[in-house]
């Protein structure tokens, strides 16, 4: 997606008509990455409304007019994070022991699934595996980072990827979207 | 791990990546709202309205401009009456002035509008405006011993349902100082509104017909008010805490209209709720173990000793907590009434309009939950976020209560319809409310 300089030449000079074009052309595209962040569409504008408004304020700091795509993504990726750790109280794995081995094989089929379906299972999942989730396989963080972000530790980081996992994987079995060739592994514990 | 779950990671990306929603149309105008109210723009209306609100604070209630009016001079010299041997009332004026200057010059009086008629060949002078008049006849009494001025200072006038406090103090301080001599009866009159006020004379039927400039008042006053407020959501009748809200508005009145602008804060309480999921390993049961067995020589018969041993595993539980959390508001109240009903020092008014809030800051408590037993605890904040800026339209009665020329009391019960939720809850339609505006309504007193 790219986005016409004058736009973006207007919205640094403040003019409302270039950030009403901005927010048209960007919005949707932005609410879908909110929307993986929250339980439901309601807190997904939120978030898209206070990292629009931090985007019209800061915009003078942009320094790549041409990278003001993924400037936006950032800063509702950002935003949405600072909701999230306002919000939480804390999420903690004492041990590694107690993340379930949930791993299933490579071998397992998945056929497409329609995205509203894989939106609403994101948006299922308890708070944590859902920021790991997101950071993890949509943000391309290390556990490292992710635990660095969410003051979390290593190990939590990856048992909370392990159960949204998990539990995706259970959800979409349940709809018998996946072409199972193997038992998981799970099953046979 | 991670190259374990490569299938659905791919599933996931390739499913959302460019998922796009359209965001719900008031989104935008939430948006330019608060860069409205944090840009320049709002800052400069504020600086316009203060200005503005300075100079009328100081053109209407700092300038008397009755200092120098010769108005009241002209309407109390009245033509002839048709008692060419009697006194006119321009006579007693000019009288009255020479006699003393010191009240004559009085400068802390602003401008009335009075005609007296006398046995009906009094003409009205000059008018102002839509003045509002009040016809009186005299009641002949006859006060023998008197002098003819002060025969004529001993009248008094009957206004019923005198609308204006100042003005009547104004007229009065006029007749007063013709009235000297009678002082008691006027001056009783001058620090309230007077549902009579009465001139004798024993001129006969002395007619007198008094107007002020009613229709011409513009007065700006202020009013300091609290209000508790009870919202209603309309799918749970059960009213929330109240909030408190405190606002300084101006009054700017026209006749018998006003609007009312001005800013002020709310305070709003509610519960945070917490979904607590969380295992930890406890017991779900017993079972016999067998500790030892012997046989039993007589019958043969095994015998076990059994020993009852709990049965332990990770279990997982849910519970629910509040907190208390606090927010407040920046209001702009802004409203037009009509005065509908005055009597004495009380006023009826019909007021409707509508308040702008923005959510200003939101105090929330945390939840502090701890479990050393817990293996994992998941918390959740359920609560629904509010909504940062808020529309309501409010209608409503005022009341007030003259104290004095300066002060009044007033008490306003509003109800109040909120334009769009107070949170962001699917499904939650818009509330309403029912508060009691209470407080005081000044006057900066002039010089």
């Amino acid at each position: 997606m790219t986005v016409d300089l004058k736009i973006v030449e207007g919205c640094i000079a403040g003019k409302r008509r270039s950030q009403s074009q901005l927010y048209k052309q960007l919005a949707p595209g932005m609410l879908g990455v909110c929307m993986r962040y929250c339980h439901n569409k309601a807190e997904a504008e939120d978030i898209l409304q206070e990292a629009f408004i931090k985007v019209f304020r800061n915009i003078k700091s942009l320094q790549k007019p041409a990278a003001i795509v993924g400037w936006v993504r950032s800063i509702m990726v950002n935003t949405a994070l600072t909701h999230y750790k306002k919000n939480k109280m804390y999420l903690e794995e004492i041990t590694d022991d107690n993340i379930p081995d949930t791993s299933t094989s490579d071998e397992d089929e998945m056929g497409p699934v329609d995205p509203q379906i894989l939106m609403n299972l994101i948006q299922s999942l308890p708070e944590g595996y859902k920021m790991v989730l997101n950071l993890y396989v949509f943000e391309g963080y290390t556990h490292k980072e992710i635990a660095e972000i969410l003051e979390i530790s290593e190990n939590t980081s990856k048992s909370q990827l392990s159960k949204a996992r998990k539990y995706i994987r259970k959800e979409l079995d349940a709809m018998n979207l996946f072409d199972k060739k193997h038992v998981t592994d799970e099953r046979t514990v | 791990m991670k190259e374990q779950f490569n299938n659905l990671d791919e599933l996931l990306r390739s499913g959302l990546e460019g998922f796009e929603q359209q965001p719900s149309p008031g989104v935008w105008k939430r948006i330019a709202t608060m860069l409205f109210f944090t840009g320049k723009g709002f800052y400069l209306m504020l600086a316009a309205l203060l200005i503005i609100s300075t100079g009328a604070v100081y053109y209407f209630g700092f300038t008397d401009k009755s200092i120098s009016n010769p108005v009241n001079k002209e309407l109390l010299s009245t033509p002839e009456t048709g008692l060419n041997d009697e006194p006119s009332i321009s006579q007693i004026q000019n009288f009255t002035e020479s006699a003393n200057p010191a009240l004559a010059s009085e400068t802390s009086i602003n401008s009335s509008y009075q005609s007296i008629d006398q046995n009906d060949d009094v003409k009205n002078t000059k008018q102002k405006g839509k003045a509002k008049q009040q016809e009186i006849t005299n009641p002949g009494n006859v006060v023998d011993d008197l002098s003819q001025e002060k025969i004529l200072f001993a009248s008094m006038a009957k206004i019923d349902n005198y609308p204006g406090i100042k003005r009547l103090y104004v007229e009065s301080n006029d007749i007063s100082f013709n009235l000297n001599y009678q002082s008691d009866i006027i001056f009783p009159y001058l620090l309230y509104t007077p549902e009579k006020l009465e001139l004798r004379s024993d001129f006969g039927n002395l007619k007198i017909r008094f107007e002020d400039d009613y229709a011409k008042r513009i007065n700006l006053l202020f009013g300091l008010h609290t209000t508790p407020e009870f919202i209603f959501n309309t799918n749970d009748s059960k009213p929330s805490e109240p909030v408190w809200n405190f606002d300084l508005t101006a009054y700017y009145f026209k006749n018998d209209w006003f609007i009312q602008a001005g800013a002020g804060l709310g305070v709003a309480k509610d519960n945070g709720t917490f979904d607590i999921n969380y295992a930890q390993y406890d017991s779900v049961g017993y079972y016999d173990a067998v500790k030892s067995f012997s046989i039993d020589e007589s019958t043969g018969a095994p015998v076990f000793n059994i020993q009852q041993e709990a049965l332990w595993d990770t279990v997982e539980y849910h519970q629910n907590e509040t907190t208390t959390n606090q927010f407040t508001y920046l209001r702009f109240p802004l409203y037009v009434g009509l005065r509908i009903h005055e009597i004495k020092r009380f006023s009826v008014y019909l007021k409707a309009g509508g308040i702008y809030s923005i959510l200003l800051n939101s105090k929330k408590e945390q939840l502090k939950y701890a479990n050393d037993r817990a293996t994992w605890i998941t918390i959740t904040n359920e609560t629904p976020n509010r909504i940062s800026t808020n529309f309501q339209v409010s209608a409503g009665i005022a009341l007030h209560y003259q104290l004095s020329n300066t002060f009044a009391l007033s008490a306003e019960p509003m109800y109040n319809y909120y334009f769009n939720p107070v949170y962001r809850k699917d499904q939650e339609s818009s509330a309403w409310s029912l508060g009691l505006r209470a407080g005081i309504i000044f006057k900066i007193k002039s010089k």
